[in-house]
């Protein structure tokens, strides 16, 4: 799981993850894959069997939500706007890293003492501060276009792990745990791009693979808190990985919903519904990738995503790869009859 | 390691300062001042002047702002505040819990997915801030009580001029003391110097308000910077150096004094205008006892008693610089003594 962890810290907001890449290639170096990257950035390993026909694809994106600045002001402080979905009351108080230089520092917040009403702060009234006092210093550790994450440090708690990019970096450890292993037909990993702002990297990726079926890999919402019931949970913790029968884009396929089923209760596998709609996974375009294709979306449940630091069981990450490669071996027998090998 | 990350890596809050305190009293004794732990843990250490005149006593508090556990409730532990929180900085902020063992812990923050339409437009209510540890009920209750101390985690940083971390608020204050410490290992004083690092300050200066023999007192305490969302005539812009309190709750003699040596060796001060005898420190001494002549200095920082405070790290380093002289040159003169005497 230590990967797991140095995948959740890597810098890598949509737009500019190609560290996360980089990461990715280096740990499946020896997994006898082929790389390419696309125009976009993301990163597509094949894994080519003795059988000819299209295999499996996988995705899981490697981009995370996080800010690129928009203004540097006189006093030397920041302003900046959001990448894909952050609720803006999570970011006052919050330690950030910033661009290439990994220059640190802080969403700042008027102290309790001189601020006024219980409104929340809105996002283009907060600025970052680097420690720098006038526009002349910080423009000289920063600049406007530079992307900032959270600078949250990834870590254990008990059997759960705590991160600040679960979504999707669990993903993409699920896909190179999956990578890492013998198979005797294609099976492609795409790593994708750009995800949080609008499913973009999929898009151009599936353009250049082929396959048969499809899995998207997601680190997906999870809300326990006791004062909502009506909509916790989307998915607990610790309670397998989450199928997903329908999402915001897209209706997972239903015979492979049934094969997983089968699978996870054959094998004693424990695994959950996701119970809310909300929010697109890649599954929309990998079935509707060329002619089409049966796919689905599997899920590792994880509390506060798109906040500084989420959680994840890492029983749920080991049982989402146990159903992903059994489900992946009946899929595999079923290929080879068709197209030898 | 910049000294001021070691002390704020530490953990002081409010009632419960035992950690840093350890740390303070062996600087201390490290460098041969006479020693003491009062009653509800001030720390304090004493270097004998030549002369029994005065004994000048500086003061910083170093407790921090912090979190109690209220309530254990299923895997998720609710809290309340020790000293001023605004609870809008708490969503999504990671804490360390302090039960049997230290649990490292998030509160909670709904994802954008589940937020229903204009629930953004309303704090998030204090009934939903509940911090997760990731552990589950069995395990939880099994290492955490209700009572137990919770504190902002925040690993300290350098970025740029400035030092980052949680409890600046007045954890570089203790260290100003420290580096005063280490003056008066190596130089001897006219004044009896007693440095008095308190307890309680957040939650109503009750570490000040405990007896303590001296004539003069010198309180450093945090002071407001210049930022966004703030009224430009109470914060102080931190390139315009230390700030030197005038007010009802302070000596305007001693206070020209002090800002008369600080020109004099090319610190910077400004004023600041205290009116209001708010529940500081400075406040406390004024009126103990027989009441005392006091000097306020603060350092302005920014994101006061929120997860990551910010100060510039020269300021921390002026004070010490100004005190030393201060304890040089300053005249014992006072004007409420009676001739020669001590009290």
């Amino acid at each position: 799981m230590k990967f797991a962890l140095e995948l959740s810290d890597e810098f890598g907001p949509s737009g500019q993850e190609e560290r996360v890449a980089a990461l990715i290639k280096k740990e499946l170096s020896g997994a006898s894959l082929s790389f390419v990257s696309d125009p976009l950035g993301s990163l597509i390993a094949e894994k080519i069997g003795r059988s000819k026909g299209p295999g499996i694809i996988l995705s899981a994106h490697m981009d995370e939500v996080g800010f690129m600045i928009s203004h540097i002001h006189e006093d030397g402080t920041l302003s900046f706007r959001i990448i894909g979905g952050i609720d803006k009351r999570v970011l006052p108080g919050k330690t950030v890293v910033i661009g290439d230089g990994r220059v640190k520092g802080v969403i700042m917040v008027p102290p309790v003492h001189l601020s006024k009403g219980d409104d929340p702060y809105e996002a283009e009234d907060l600025r970052m501060f680097i420690g720098a006092g006038c526009l002349e210093e910080a423009s000289e550790r920063v600049g406007v276009g530079d992307c900032a994450v959270f600078a949250t440090k990834a870590c254990r708690t008990g059997e759960r792990l705590m991160g600040k990019a679960w979504d999707d970096r669990i993903g993409c450890f699920v896909l190179t745990e999956i990578l890492k292993k013998n198979w005797d037909i294609n099976i492609t990993g795409i790593f994708t791009v750009q995800e949080e702002v609008g499913l973009r990297g999929i898009q151009t990726a599936l353009h250049h693979v082929k396959g048969e079926f499809g899995f998207a890999v997601e680190g997906t919402t999870s809300y326990e808190i006791p004062a909502e019931p009506e909509v916790s949970p989307s998915t607990w913790l610790s309670k397998g990985p989450a199928i997903t029968a329908m999402d915001r884009a897209s209706i997972g396929s239903p015979s492979l919903k049934k094969l997983l089923e089968e699978v996870a209760k054959k094998g004693n596998i424990p695994f959950q519904y996701k119970k809310t709609a909300t929010g697109g996974t890649e599954t929309k375009f990998l079935q509707q990738n060329r002619t089409g294709m049966q796919a689905i979306c599997l899920s590792v449940p994880v509390r506060y995503i798109h906040s500084p630091a989420g959680i994840c069981s890492e029983d749920d990450v080991k049982n989402t790869v146990l159903l992903l490669e059994k489900t992946m071996r009946l899929l595999e027998a079923k290929l080879k009859k068709v197209y030898g090998g | 390691m910049e000294p001021l990350q070691d002390i704020l890596k530490k953990t002081s809050v409010s009632g419960h300062e035992g950690e840093l305190g350890s740390f303070i009293m062996e600087s201390f004794k490290k460098c041969r001042l006479k020693t003491e732990t009062s009653k509800c843990g001030n720390i304090i250490g004493v270097k004998k002047g030549s002369s029994d005149k005065r004994k000048v006593l500086i003061d910083a508090h170093y407790d921090q702002v912090g979190l109690i556990v209220k309530k254990i409730d299923g895997p998720f532990l609710r809290i309340k505040n020790i000293g001023g929180i605004d609870y809008r900085v708490l969503p999504g902020s990671e804490v360390r819990v302090y039960g049997k063992k230290v649990l490292r812990g998030i509160f909670a923050a709904k994802p954008p997915h589940l937020l229903r339409k204009g629930e953004t437009d309303k704090a998030i209510s204090s009934d939903d801030l509940l911090v997760d540890t990731g552990l589950d009920e069995k395990e939880l209750k099994d290492n955490v009580s209700p009572g137990d101390i919770v504190a902002y985690n925040v690993e300290p940083f350098t970025s740029g001029k400035y030092t980052f971390g949680s409890g600046i608020d007045n954890r570089a204050g203790a260290l100003v003391l420290l580096k005063l410490a280490e003056f008066l290992r190596d130089h001897e004083v006219r004044d009896t110097v007693v440095l008095r690092t308190t307890v309680m300050e957040e939650t109503g200066g009750r570490g000040a308000a405990m007896e303590e023999d001296f004539d003069i007192a010198v309180v450093i305490d945090a002071t407001f910077a210049k930022q966004q969302g703030t009224k430009d005539d109470c914060v102080f812009n931190p390139d315009d150096g230390i700030t030197l309190s005038y007010g009802p709750n302070y000596s305007r003699r001693l206070t020209k004094e002090i800002e008369e040596i600080a020109k004099k060796h090319g610190i910077k001060t400004q004023r600041e205008v205290e009116e209001s005898v708010r529940g500081t420190n400075a406040f406390r001494y004024a009126v103990l006892s027989g009441g005392h002549e006091v000097i306020g200095i603060s350092y302005p920082m920014y994101n006061m008693h929120a997860p990551c405070e910010a100060v510039k790290s020269s300021l921390v380093d002026n004070m010490a610089d100004m005190l030393m002289h201060f304890i040089i040159e300053s005249s014992d003169a006072g004007r409420h003594k009676t001739e020669g005497g001590t009290r």
